[in-house]
């Protein structure tokens, strides 16, 4: 019966194929040849890396790739994963058919490992083949490394479907149709967690100084890499086989959890994913009622439907990661939060400009989603007595106090490990606030000229063309500003042990010039900073609304993506 | 004050080639109730669009009492109110907090608004869903609350688009007492239904239009005596003027035929 269902997905996805658009074959078809140089050109660093590595360290190299191979298949399965168990439309009609919950399960896992998995299966085949030619490998390496790619595939992928399975029972079921995005951006935090792994496991002891971080020794990914490595080093122990066979037996028992839990969790968590009554009633607000004026009231709407619905944060993810991820690494790494600790002046206004340029891309991001989101309820508000001006405004102002909180919660975390003073948190927090207006406004108008809405995934709000300007529209908009905002910000008296620096590249030569200019007036020219920008923010928010509102007067065109 | 509230002059709609609705006139006067009968794609909505704002006639045009729907929208779209067929609210409000939106925009004092929205909340027997979420409603109970929010602001014209589709009887029949009750008071309501049991009942004058054509306008008695046929129903007047020839005598032949009553 599996195999009945597996034949039958495959007509299926070779008829999609057949009857996909000319641009969507084209894009297939560039895609996998793009991908193909790419995997091309890894297999020549493979080639050669393993016919100049050391044989000790052949292991540690293989561990590793195999922990980024897993890593990978896991950022990849788990969404993919969590669509195909329970938001295919097939489902409906397999359920009422008289077929085992199992026998479902293990088509869409076949159907599944033909995708991504099987591409980056494949994709190891060709690697690992490379690898072996440089390591001068016996023929007995060739089979065994196959098999071991193979199992560690579907060690992740049977991962995925277990993590999968768990999270769908813990999530509550009106949230369920939320959850897919939240599985993604849970994907993306473990694959950084398993590639941040070594570091982690490496810190405090000598292994952390080594040229490889060493992995831990329980895992599969270890028992893979040191098998192979004493295959290429013909030195086959018992040993070999011990590791080869724990890694098998993994496997099999991984596949046969995931397998056994599947009764218990696949046809529930589809039915609660699928029924997903929200009858929970919300607080009556009945009494609280005031009249407000409209510009508030439509801010509030936005409010209401971003704070319910958990896909709209997850637009901030990226800026969260990109704030946290340098300071995880940085406080993970021995010496480093240490040293970064003695110069507050140094890691403040680095922090600031990072926060800069992910604010103001990540604010323009955010509030162009705003326009689309009103999807197939956009007549309502042409209905209505409301200018297109006031619409603008009541959009922008609650987007940008959204991140405006979200920055200054970020910037009092960093103020806090970095022993920042009160001043300095409140003032960067401020003048980001501020420049991040602008692009707020600037991602509003372009949500206006472009908005896209596609019920299946909500987030993706911009047409592919229109998001690629916004993006150079608001990086244009962050050059411009970091002008005024280094002259505003940058203490020069702290970070005056940079102009000692004779040799400076370009970015510590700009700091430079604006550490030497500033030092002969500091309030002035932070005045005239600080001025600069908030005239320059005016201009473009100001300018952008205006451009927003007659958009949004004439009637803004938004395409549905089709289902 | 003028008595009329809905005033077309010569509107049209053409997307390239294709004229979706062809150039005519219509005038509808304070606390009429007026149909709007046409098959599938005929052009009803795309009327309904350009009158509420929606869509920009290619020529003609809106006025509602008095107003220029579009030299000013804002002014004009204060004496409306549109419930289209497929109402598409704010999925993540909950009906009370979209009743409390369309209010402030609007902006309704605070009395008004207790004493509307309990009266016309109650009416459809909304009170108990009030505070969930608008996403789990069915198609009737988002009817319903559209309806609700249409009315808070007293509109001179409410638009309604196939209002009774999705509706309970209960709800059918409570709307139809509404609007007769609303028009009493003065509003004019402007309807396109496929049901011509309520535009028979119901409506002080139809509207009939085909391919985008508007054939004839007038009562119901009014188009039997243009037919010069008293004893049909709306019914038959309506396949009349829109079915073709071939379409008309199956429809006959199966209303004849001895197959079509029930077998008891």
């Amino acid at each position: 019966m599996t195999w009945n269902l597996i034949r039958w997905f495959w007509k299926m996805n070779r008829n999609s194929f057949k009857h996909s658009s000319d641009k969507a074959k084209t894009t297939l078809i560039v895609s996998t040849v793009a991908i193909g140089f790419v995997i091309l050109m890894f297999c020549g660093i493979a080639f050669s890396m393993a016919s100049t590595l050391q044989v000790e360290l052949i292991s540690d190299i293989l561990g590793l790739s195999f922990l980024s191979l897993l890593a990978f298949l896991i950022l990849f399965a788990i969404p993919q994963v969590f669509t195909k168990l329970y938001g295919d439309d097939d489902l409906a009609m397999l359920f009422t058919m008289p077929l085992k919950s199992t026998h479902v399960y293990w088509a869409k896992f076949t159907q599944i490992f033909l995708g991504i998995p099987g591409a980056i299966f494949l994709a190891s085949l060709a690697l690992l083949t490379m690898f072996g030619l440089g390591a001068n490998a016996p023929f007995l390496y060739y089979p065994i490394a196959y098999l071991v790619a193979l199992s560690l595939v579907l060690i992740g992928l049977g991962l995925a479907y277990m993590i999968n399975l768990l999270l769908i029972q813990i999530v509550p079921s009106h949230r369920a149709k939320e959850l897919m995005t939240v599985i993604t951006a849970f994907a993306g935090v473990l694959g950084y967690l398993l590639f941040q792994l070594p570091t982690l496991m490496g810190r405090g002891n000598d292994h952390a100084l080594q040229q490889f971080p060493e992995l831990p020794r329980w895992l599969p990914v270890h028992w893979a890499g040191e098998s192979l490595a004493h295959i290429i080093s013909r030195s086959i122990t018992g040993m070999t086989f011990l590791l080869l066979g724990l890694l098998f037996i993994t496997t099999i028992f991984i596949l046969c959890l995931s397998s056994t839990l599947v009764d218990r969790g696949f046809r529930t968590g589809w039915i609660q994913m699928n029924e997903g009554s929200s009858k929970k009633k919300k607080k009556s607000t009945a009494i609280s009622f005031k009249v407000r004026k409209p510009v508030i009231e439509i801010g509030l709407k936005e409010w209401r439907t971003i704070k319910r619905d958990m896909r709209e944060w997850t637009m901030l993810i990226p800026m969260a990661f990109f704030m946290f991820f340098p300071i995880f690494s940085i406080m993970i790494r021995d010496g480093s939060y240490e040293f970064i600790q003695t110069i507050p002046a140094l890691s403040w206004f680095s922090i600031q400009a990072i926060a800069l340029g992910l604010f103001s891309f990540m604010t323009s991001t955010f509030t162009s989603g705003s326009v689309a989101r009103e999807g197939t309820s956009i007549d309502l508000l042409r209905v209505l007595p409301v200018k297109g001006w006031t619409v603008a405004i009541g959009k922008l102002w609650i987007h940008w106090v959204i991140l405006f909180g979200f920055i200054g919660f970020l910037q009092i975390i960093s103020g806090f490990i970095f022993g920042w003073s009160p001043f300095h948190t409140i003032a960067g927090w401020f003048l980001i606030g501020m420049i991040g207006l602008g692009s707020s406004a600037i991602g509003l108008y372009f949500g206006a000229i472009g908005a896209k809405f596609n019920p299946k995934n909500p987030q993706n709000r911009l047409e592919t063309g229109t998001s690629f300007i916004l993006l150079f529209v608001a990086l244009g908009y962050v050059l411009i500003q970091a002008i005024p905002f280094a002259l505003t910000l940058l203490p020069v008296n702290d970070l005056s042990f940079l102009l000692e620096e004779t040799n400076p590249g370009f970015f510590i030569g700009m700091i430079q010039w604006v550490i030497e200019f500033k030092a002969r007036a500091p309030i002035l020219i932070s005045l005239v900073g600080i001025t600069l920008c908030f005239t320059l923010m005016l201009l473009i928010a100001w300018l952008s609304i205006k451009f927003c509102a007659k958009e949004i007067d004439r009637g803004v065109k938004i395409t549905y993506v089709k289902e | 004050m003028t008595d009329v509230r809905i005033k077309l002059n010569q509107i049209s709609k053409e997307y390239g080639t294709t004229k979706a609705v062809k150039p005519f006139n219509l005038e509808v006067k304070k606390g009429e109730l007026f149909c709007f009968l046409g098959p599938n794609g005929s052009g009803k909505t795309t009327t309904i669009k350009m009158m509420t704002g929606l869509l920009e006639p290619t020529d003609g045009t809106v006025l509602i009492s008095g107003i220029n729907m579009w030299t000013s929208p804002l002014e004009a779209k204060k004496q409306i109110a549109y419930v289209p067929d497929q109402p598409k609210l704010y999925p993540k409000l909950t009906g009370q907090e979209f009743l409390q939106f369309t209010a402030s925009i609007y902006q309704i004092s605070e009395q008004e608004f207790e004493e509307r929205s309990t009266q016309y909340v109650s009416m459809f027997q909304l009170d108990q869903r009030l505070d969930e979420l608008i996403e789990t409603y069915s198609h009737g109970m988002k009817q319903k609350l559209s309806l609700c929010a249409a009315l808070l602001h007293q509109p001179d014209v409410l638009f309604l688009d196939e209002p009774t589709v999705g509706l309970d009887p209960q709800g059918a029949k409570t709307m139809k007492n509404l609007l007769q009750a609303l028009c009493k008071n003065g509003m004019t309501v402007f309807m396109s239904t496929h049901i011509l049991e309520i535009a028979e009942q119901m409506c002080d004058r139809v509207g009939i239009i085909k391919n985008g054509d508007l054939l004839t306008v007038g009562t119901v008695d009014d188009l039997r005596e243009q037919k010069g046929s008293a004893d049909s129903s709306l019914e038959d007047l309506f396949l009349e003027l829109t079915g073709d020839t071939e379409a008309q005598a199956l429809v006959r032949e199966m209303g004849d035929s001895p197959s079509s009553e029930v077998k008891r």
